[in-house]
């Protein structure tokens, strides 16, 4: 268990010193300040527009972040060799796997509080209050990056940095628009397409951590909007990390 | 300590291409306290073998042995420190961090780490670089990080792949000192290298591979003979008599306007005192007939001419 740890720190620590990742934070945060000007040229609707861009910028920050790291942190390991000098120590090829994601997580979650953070001083400017109903949203934000950085470290695993990161962005893709695509089959008269269409739904449906909506417009969000989606992700999570520590238990690092 | 078993590794760099063997059926064993050098040439098979016993590649065939327990098993690994060829390490690290790092995933603890740091630094001559970045070592730095990386748990095996890479002569000298040092301490050290003079030094014994195939293996003086190679001779004065007798001899001769040079080889089938007589002999003859001998040397076998000897056998190496 202290290895997780101990690669995990290390992973955080590299990822910390990384200037894209900096790049990219100072981007949104920039975006999320915007947001203040498009909420002044809507309609008595300022709060709301803040509110659902500042999400949108930290989930497509959080992806962008999870994809970035997801398939560079494992490959540099292996491109730069520094891998050969932690696993002739007794540390497992899953230690190092599992411990770099969990690194990578808690890159995420840090990523994520900052946002928020930021989110919530840039919303300060027009309401008075701290609106607590944000935080499930943020929270199955946090889950969803957890799902694509797992994807991510699926793909290294296996592959390089490019494929990786270009097979993760469409698998996340597909994910988004297959909640769309089971309304669609449900519609449809074809009963093959009706049949592909609703099981990709329910097998494989990113949307089902999407509760922006929810919390912007004020709708009830209910104790099972934010537990059922959380399991679906761990047990995603957990399908995907498993078959990456069978395809990196027996690769060649050469 | 190690036990290499008929260790083969094939390669495919894609599935479209062919099968490459780079490693072939090697066997070996390296005994406690000794300092064994592995020697071939660049692409021979030296880091696949070092590879395999880390289990950073998987052998095709064979098996391996570290403390008489199958690769990968974890007591066995504790007892060993390993410095890759060409390190590179994280380098937003210092180098009391990296050592931390190493020295964790080893099972040490912080208090221990906190009084071994500065010893093993100072061990590889790095002394008050605790809080310098790795980014701004240089290559010789890094490797010396790297050999106090591999030696921070006080290992009883040490396996090091091409130490003495990026290291200028003084670099060198202190790490065949450091590998004395382990040995002296009962210590065993394995490391691969192309350096010849390097292995003539410190090694015990010696493997030589090329083209993944185990050519030789023996101590330094089983590998190189004793006997004497040939003789070299200088003579002072060239008077026609002198010139005249050594172009009688079967031998190498030059002459230049005040000495004579030349290079006495024994026969195929001549022994070592037979030779010696005949040396003897000619230089007898050389002074009777008014000759100066101004140098005398025998020349005895390298281990650089037992390796191209070796390494000569086999076609072309790649």
């Amino acid at each position: 268990m202290r290895h997780y740890f101990i690669i995990a720190a290390n992973t955080y620590s590299e990822a910390r010193h990384n200037k894209v990742l900096h790049i990219a934070g100072g981007f949104a945060a920039a975006l999320i300040l915007f947001s203040l000007f498009m909420g002044e040229v809507s309609l008595y609707q300022n709060e709301k527009v803040v509110k659902d861009v500042g999400l949108a910028c930290i989930s497509i920050f959080g992806v962008f972040v999870a994809i970035y790291l997801g398939v560079n942190t494992l490959f540099k390991e292996l491109e730069r060799r520094t891998i050969y000098s932690v696993v002739s120590k007794p540390v497992d090829r899953h230690e190092v796997l599992l411990g770099k994601y969990l690194g990578m997580i808690m890159v995420l979650i840090s990523v994520v509080f900052m946002m928020t953070v930021y989110l919530y001083l840039v919303t300060a400017f027009i309401e008075s209050k701290v609106d607590w109903a944000l935080l499930p949203a943020i929270g199955l934000i946090i889950v969803e990056l957890a799902v694509v950085a797992a994807m991510a470290v699926f793909f290294a695993s296996f592959s390089t940095p490019f494929l990786s990161g270009f097979f993760c962005l469409g698998l996340f893709l597909i994910g988004r628009i297959t909640h769309d695509l089971g309304a669609f089959g449900e519609r449809s008269k074809n009963p093959l397409f009706k049949i592909f269409a609703t099981w990709i739904q329910k097998i494989y449906d990113l949307e089902a951590f999407d509760l922006r909506t929810h919390v912007v417009h004020k709708l009830p969000v209910y104790a099972e909007d934010f537990w059922l989606p959380a399991a679906y992700g761990l047990f995603l999570i957990g399908i995907l990390l498993t078959l990456s520590i069978l395809t990196f238990r027996r690769r060649d690092f050469k | 300590m190690i036990e290499v078993k008929n260790l083969s590794k094939d390669y495919r760099q894609h599935f479209w291409t062919p099968v490459r063997r780079v490693l072939d059926s090697v066997s070996f064993s390296v005994t406690q306290g000794e300092v064994f050098g592995f020697l071939g040439p660049n692409g021979s098979g030296k880091s696949t073998t070092i590879k395999i016993l880390f289990e950073i590649v998987f052998a095709t065939e064979g098996e391996a042995y570290l403390f008489g327990k199958p690769l990968g098993d974890k007591s066995s690994k504790a007892r060993i420190g390993f410095l890759p060829e060409n390190p590179y390490f994280y380098d937003y690290l210092t180098s009391r961090q990296f050592l931390m790092f190493h020295g964790q995933l080893l099972g040490l603890d912080r208090a221990t780490l906190e009084k071994r740091i500065p010893e093993v630094l100072d061990l590889v001559g790095m002394r008050g670089t605790d809080s310098l970045y790795l980014r701004n070592f240089s290559k010789g730095m890094l490797q010396r990080i790297g050999l106090a990386q591999a030696i921070v748990h006080d290992p009883d095996l040490v396996i090091l792949d091409e130490p003495m890479t990026g290291l200028d002569p003084v670099g060198r000298k202190e790490v065949r000192d450091l590998m004395v040092h382990l040995q002296d301490q009962g210590k065993t050290v394995f490391f691969s290298t192309h350096i010849l003079s390097d292995v003539e030094t410190v090694c015990d014994r010696v493997a030589i591979l090329n083209k993944g195939k185990l050519l030789k293996i023996g101590s330094l003086d089983e590998l190189i003979s004793v006997d004497t190679k040939y003789v070299d001779m200088v003579w002072g004065s060239s008077n026609a008599k002198l010139q005249k007798y050594f172009k009688t001899l079967d031998a190498k001769l030059s002459i230049s306007a005040d000495s004579l040079y030349l290079k006495l080889a024994p026969h195929a089938d001549e022994s070592a005192k037979r030779f010696e007589s005949r040396v003897s002999e000619v230089v007898q003859k050389g002074l009777s007939e008014g000759g100066t001998l101004h140098s005398l040397s025998p020349k005895k076998e390298t281990l650089e001419d037992v390796f191209v000897k070796q390494v000569g056998n086999l076609e072309s190496r790649v």
